[in-house]
C-alpha cells in the first residue's frame, strides 16, 4: 500500500518535471540522458504519452501542409511596385543623389563602401552643428566686448575711460565673469595711472572699493 | 547566374551597390518561403501576394540599414510578421473575424473569369482527382484551425512547424526570450490538436 502511494507520488513529480520538456522531446532538442528519462516516463504515464502523440500528430500535419507559392507574375508586379514606390522617388532619390554623387564617390575612391557613407555624413553634420553652437556665443560676446571697450579709447580722458571700464566690468562680472575682457584693460589703466587721491574723490565708495580690489 | 553560388551576405553587399541581379536572386530565394508564411498568417492569397511584395519593397528601401547582426531570412520573416500584424489590425477595424477567402468557404463556387490562379481555397471537386481534393481539404482545415489561434501563438507554430525555423531563430524574429517561444509553441500545439480533433480522428 505504501509503495503504491510512493509510486503515484513519483509519477506526479515526474509529470510536473517532464511536461514542460515534451515539446523539446518531440523536436529532438534534448540530450540523450534527458531523452531516455522521458522515454522511461512515457512507458508508465499515459497522460504524457497522449500529449506527445498529440504534439507529434499536429507537427506532422503542419509539416505535410501544402506549400503555397507566389504567382508567376510576382516578379514583374514587384518591379513595378518598387519603381512606383513614393519613398524611392522622393526622399530616397534625393539622398541617393547627395550621397552617391558626392560622398560615396569620394569614399569609394579611398576603398570605403556605401555602409560608411551614412555614418560619415552624420558625423560631419554633428561636427558642423557643434562648431556653430560652440563658436557662435564665443564670437558674439568677444566682439561685443571688444567693440564697446575699443570704441571709447581714442578721444576720451583717462578718468572717463576708467569709469567706463569700471561700469562695464561691474555689468559683465554679474552676467558672465569669464567673458569679462574689460578687466584686463582696467588693470592696465589703473597700473599706468599715478595714484591721485583728488581724482579718487570723484569716485563713489563702491568704485573705490573696486579699484582697491584691482590693485590688490 | 553568378549570383546563384553567393551567400546571402554577399548578395546583400551587392544589393547595397545597386546590383539588380543580386536583388532578384534574393527575391527568388525567399519569395516562396515568405509567401507561404504570410499566407498561413493571413489566410488568403490576395493579401498574401500583396504583403509578400511589400516585404521585398521594404527590404529594398531599407537595404542600406541592414547589418549582419541577424541573418537575411530572420530579417525578412520579421518584416513579414510585422506587416501581417499591421494588416490584421487594419482589417480588424474594418470587419470582425478572420475575413478573406476563408469566410467565403460556404459560398457557392463560381468562376470569376480569372485564370491566373485559384479563386477559392477549395476548388470544385467534381473536376479534381480525389487526392488533390484531400490535400485542399487538409489545407483548409489547417488554415481554419490556425486562424483560431491568437496571433502570437500562430506566428510561432507557423515558423516552427511549417517554415522549419529553430527556436533561437524564432526568438530573434519575434523579439522574445527562448522560454516564451517554447511556451507559445506548447500552447499552440495543444490548441491546434483540439481545433483539428474532428478532422484528425475521422
Amino acid at each position: 500500500m505504501k509503495s503504491e502511494q510512493h509510486n503515484n507520488q513519483k509519477l506526479k513529480n515526474d509529470c510536473r518535471r517532464f511536461s514542460p520538456q515534451l515539446n523539446d522531446y518531440v523536436d529532438g532538442r534534448l540530450t540523450s540522458d534527458n531523452t531516455w528519462q522521458i522515454k522511461d516516463h512515457l512507458v508508465v504515464c499515459n497522460a504524457c504519452l497522449q500529449k506527445v502523440n498529440n504534439f507529434t500528430s499536429v507537427m506532422r500535419l503542419l509539416n505535410d501542409a501544402p506549400k503555397h507559392e507566389t504567382a508567376p507574375s510576382f516578379m514583374s508586379a514587384l518591379e513595378a511596385r518598387i519603381a512606383s514606390s513614393p519613398a524611392k522617388t522622393s526622399t530616397q532619390s534625393r539622398i541617393d543623389r547627395l550621397f552617391n554623387g558626392i560622398l560615396r564617390g569620394m569614399l569609394e575612391e579611398r576603398g570605403f563602401g556605401l555602409r560608411f557613407t551614412a555614418p560619415f555624413a552624420a558625423a560631419a553634420a554633428c561636427a558642423v552643428f557643434a562648431c556653430i553652437v560652440l563658436v557662435h556665443p564665443l564670437y558674439t560676446s568677444t566682439s561685443v566686448t571688444s567693440s564697446s571697450v575699443s570704441s571709447m579709447q581714442s578721444d576720451m580722458p583717462d578718468s572717463a575711460v576708467l569709469q567706463t571700464c569700471i561700469n562695464q566690468h561691474r555689468s559683465e562680472t554679474t552676467s558672465d565673469p569669464l567673458a569679462d575682457t574689460s578687466a584686463q584693460l582696467l588693470s592696465t589703466s589703473v597700473d599706468s595711472l599715478p595714484y591721485d587721491a583728488s581724482k579718487n574723490k570723484n569716485l563713489s565708495d563702491d568704485d573705490a572699493a573696486v579699484l582697491l580690489d584691482e590693485e590688490m | 547566374m553568378i549570383c546563384l553560388s553567393l551567400s546571402d551576405t554577399s548578395l546583400i553587399e551587392r544589393c547595397q551597390r545597386n546590383d539588380v541581379a543580386a536583388f532578384n536572386e534574393i527575391v527568388g530565394r525567399y519569395k516562396n518561403k515568405i509567401y507561404n508564411y504570410v499566407y498561413r498568417m493571413v489566410g488568403n492569397s490576395e493579401d498574401a501576394d500583396d504583403l509578400t511584395q511589400e516585404v521585398f519593397v521594404k527590404m529594398y528601401l531599407a537595404l542600406d540599414t541592414f547589418r549582419n547582426h541577424s541573418s537575411l531570412s530572420t530579417w525578412l520573416y520579421r518584416i513579414a510578421g510585422n506587416l501581417c500584424i499591421d494588416s490584421h489590425r487594419k482589417r480588424s477595424r474594418r470587419e470582425t473575424g478572420f475575413g478573406g477567402t476563408i469566410s467565403s468557404l460556404d459560398e457557392p463556387i463560381g468562376g470569376d473569369g480569372n485564370d491566373d490562379g485559384p479563386s477559392r481555397d477549395i476548388p470544385d471537386n467534381t473536376f479534381e482527382p480525389a487526392k488533390v481534393v484531400a490535400r485542399y481539404e487538409m489545407d483548409a482545415h489547417i488554415q481554419i484551425a490556425l486562424a483560431k489561434l491568437p496571433e502570437k501563438m500562430r506566428t510561432v507554430v507557423i515558423l516552427h512547424d511549417i517554415e522549419g525555423l529553430q527556436y533561437e531563430e524564432i526568438a530573434e524574429v519575434v523579439s522574445c526570450p527562448l522560454g516564451t517561444v517554447k511556451s507559445r509553441l506548447f500552447n499552440a500545439r495543444t490548441a491546434l490538436r483540439q481545433h483539428l480533433s474532428a478532422y484528425m480522428e475521422c
